[in-house]
């Protein structure tokens, strides 16, 4: 039952009738969750003893940071079933969640300096998750750069979807290299690095923020797949029909 | 098995030799990017010594960078790749014998030019050993790794600076590791630690690359 | 046998063939004929699983073809491009060819494959010095080396002399006497058995 759903789910032309009909219904709750997190986030949620009111991008930040490692992972699934079952729906999402994460992780890195201005006194640290963010970042525009750089569209997918791959077994191994290094050169670091413990009056707007997010990449991620396939199924039957009727 | 490995190295070294010009350019190009440095920055003795463990390995990265772009290309332009996959060997195995034919090719000089660029950096004496057993693990991993980005690109026309773009971050912990054990053998301190993660980091990639350089091959060819 | 499905292949954004069918029985050849950017080489290295079709697919004994690995194997193939390494001797070229093939190296065999081929004279000359045509005389030497069943050849007699012509149509002609198959792409008329002939035009 499963499998035979993401059999014909793997077929693009029944993904894209598939997904029309959840936009609606997703859009209206990433614009519901968004709303009541950053309300709850921004007004409700008490000042920071320490850090006052700065501390509230940490409703942005940790959210997009999350979501930069999430997409990641989610583009190397996809990128493996691409290599290995050749199925069309996850090669696109390879390249639109490259796009959508080297999008997340430029927020968080945004944020992550503005942040960083108020509390270290300037915008740019060589702290460990900083610099693993911006690694990440450059892993992102990697694999970007070469889809944009092949111009057979299939080829292009598999070929990001290997680096994907590669990418996401090397990215614990940065961190990894990226922490010891810092631990090294800045021993006193952890002091400003957000706390361990997060008072419960903050962690649950966070964790609607966190979801919100989620919403958000899902109904970002089916609209760009959606531009894809039309795009990459434009001289199949079934795409000419859908324009004859749009217009 | 080990006999067509030796076969393809053999040939890849033969290759080569028949252009022996360009064998020397990689530590050529090692040599004059260290001499940049005291020149852009400043001669001083203690303040290059310092700077010295980054940028002999940075400069090495850069090195192993340009080389391998190159690995596969004439390869793939005179039909020599497609002729590997229809070989009744692993194409993995075939490709491992040309990353270490390049290795042999590129990371070898190094091992002489580095501690001869190093010494002009004033990196002590008794430092080189650690320096050089650095270099002779760390090269391994920038040749294999490297090789995954040329597969990657090698459809492309000119890959040249799409290839520093994907293999550079990934070069990221042999820079961390590898320079770090240069610096902690000049403050006097251990170095086994570092060198053990070169080495961990040599035998994943020496497991993982040749599968992903295959798989990268394979689609490129497509 | 070796079957195609409906293969269907598009380049860029033009589609050179679709809804292809055809099938070779051991002991038969594919001509494949077509004007010059019509699909000819995209077919064969279809045919070789290095390419794979936007639909259909091809079987080789009922068996997909890009199911199994060790179907590549059966195959010798000379594209365009020969494999051959300019930077390598004739003999060098020939060795590598046939230990990469899985045989023991046997010097005296290359060299009578060399004489075969009118290259003994210049068998330690570079290839970059040689002519166009003993060029692709040294690619084609690998169908003898190698001795797999199914030959797939693109162009192959592009810049050989009459007299090679004749030579390898011999070749050919054994290696479909020995039950072996063959698909090739050519302009130029190759004189085979009829009743061993299929012929597609692709269009």
């Amino acid at each position: 039952m499963m499998w035979k759903f993401l059999h014909r789910l793997s077929s693009l032309k029944y993904f894209y009738e598939w997904s029309g009909k959840w936009i609606p219904w997703l859009t209206g709750l990433t614009i519901v969750l968004m709303v009541a997190g950053f309300y709850w986030g921004l007004f409700i949620a008490p000042a920071d003893y320490q850090q006052g009111e700065t501390y509230r991008i940490i409703f942005v930040h940790v959210p997009a940071a999350w979501m930069s490692m999430f997409v990641y992972v989610i583009m190397a699934i996809a990128g493996f079933t691409a290599l290995i079952w050749r199925t069309k729906v996850s090669e696109i999402v390879v390249s639109e969640c490259a796009v959508i994460g080297a999008m997340f992780t430029a927020l968080a890195l945004i944020t992550g300096m503005l942040w960083g201005k108020p509390t270290w006194g300037t915008y740019w640290q060589w702290d460990a998750r900083l610099t693993s963010e911006l690694i990440l970042l450059f892993l992102y525009l990697g694999v970007v750069a070469i889809h944009s750089a092949i111009e057979d569209s299939r080829t292009a997918s598999r070929l990001s979807g290997i680096l994907a791959v590669i990418g996401v077994i090397n990215i614990p191994i940065i961190h990894f290299s990226v922490t010891w290094w810092n631990s090294l050169h800045q021993p006193n670091m952890q002091l400003v690095s957000a706390s361990p413990s997060v008072h419960p009056s903050m962690l649950y707007p966070l964790l609607v923020m966190a979801a919100a997010f989620q919403a958000y990449f899902i109904v970002l991620l089916i609209i760009r797949m959606r531009n894809q396939i039309l795009y990459r199924e434009r001289r199949t039957n079934w795409v000419k029909q859908l324009l004859v009727e749009v217009n | 098995m080990l006999n067509v490995l030796l076969t393809v190295i053999h040939r890849d070294l033969l290759v080569a030799f028949r252009r022996r010009a360009e064998l020397m350019n990689p530590v050529l190009f090692y040599a004059i990017v260290v001499t940049l440095f005291p020149l852009g920055v400043s001669p001083d003795v203690s303040f290059l010594s310092k700077l010295a463990p980054g940028v002999v390995w940075v400069t090495a990265l850069l090195a192993a960078l340009i080389s391998v772009e190159r690995i596969f290309k004439q390869d793939f332009e005179d039909g020599s790749i497609e002729q590997l996959f229809l070989s009744p060997y692993p194409v993995s195995l075939l490709i491992f014998g040309k990353v270490v034919a390049h290795w042999i090719i590129t990371g070898v000089p190094m091992l002489g030019i580095v501690p001869i660029m190093a010494m002009l950096l004033h990196i002590p004496g008794q430092v080189l050993p650690v320096l050089w057993i650095s270099v002779l693990i760390g090269t391994p991993i920038l040749s294999l790794v490297g090789a995954i980005g040329a597969a990657l690109t090698v459809g492309l026309g000119g890959g040249g600076m799409l290839i520093g773009l994907l293999v550079l971050p990934l070069y990221i912990p042999v820079l961390i590791f590898a320079s770090s054990a240069v610096s902690a053998a000049m403050d006097g301190q251990a170095v086994s630690g570092q060198l053990a993660m070169l080495g961990a980091g040599l035998i994943l990639a020496l497991i993982l690359a040749p599968l992903a350089i295959s798989a990268s091959l394979k689609v490129s060819m497509d | 046998m070796l079957k195609a499905h409906g293969l269907k292949c598009v380049r860029g954004d033009t589609e050179l063939f679709s809804n292809l069918e055809f099938s070779v029985k051991s002991g038969e050849a594919l001509v494949v004929k077509g004007d010059n950017g019509s699909g000819k080489t995209s077919l064969l290295r279809i045919l070789c699983g290095f390419s794979h079709p936007v639909e259909g697919d091809v079987t080789w004994c009922d068996e997909s073809i890009f199911r199994h690995d060790s179907f590549r194997q059966q195959i010798s193939y000379v594209g365009h491009q020969s494999g051959v390494k300019m930077d390598l001797t004739v003999l060098e070229n020939l060795s590598f060819m046939q230990r990469l093939a899985g045989e023991g190296s046997d010097a005296s065999k290359l060299k009578e494959l060399a004489r075969y081929v009118g290259l003994f004279k210049q068998r330690n000359v570079l290839t970059r010095k040689l002519s166009a045509g003993q060029v692709r005389r040294v690619a084609l030497a690998k169908l003898l080396l190698e001795q797999r069943s199914i030959w797939v050849l693109d162009e192959p007699l592009t810049a050989l002399d009459k007299e090679f012509i004749v030579k390898f149509e011999l070749d050919l002609k054994n290696h479909l006497d020995k039950l072996g198959l063959l698909v090739v792409t050519t302009h130029r008329e190759l004189k085979l058995p009829e009743f061993r002939v299929k012929q597609i035009t692709l269009s």
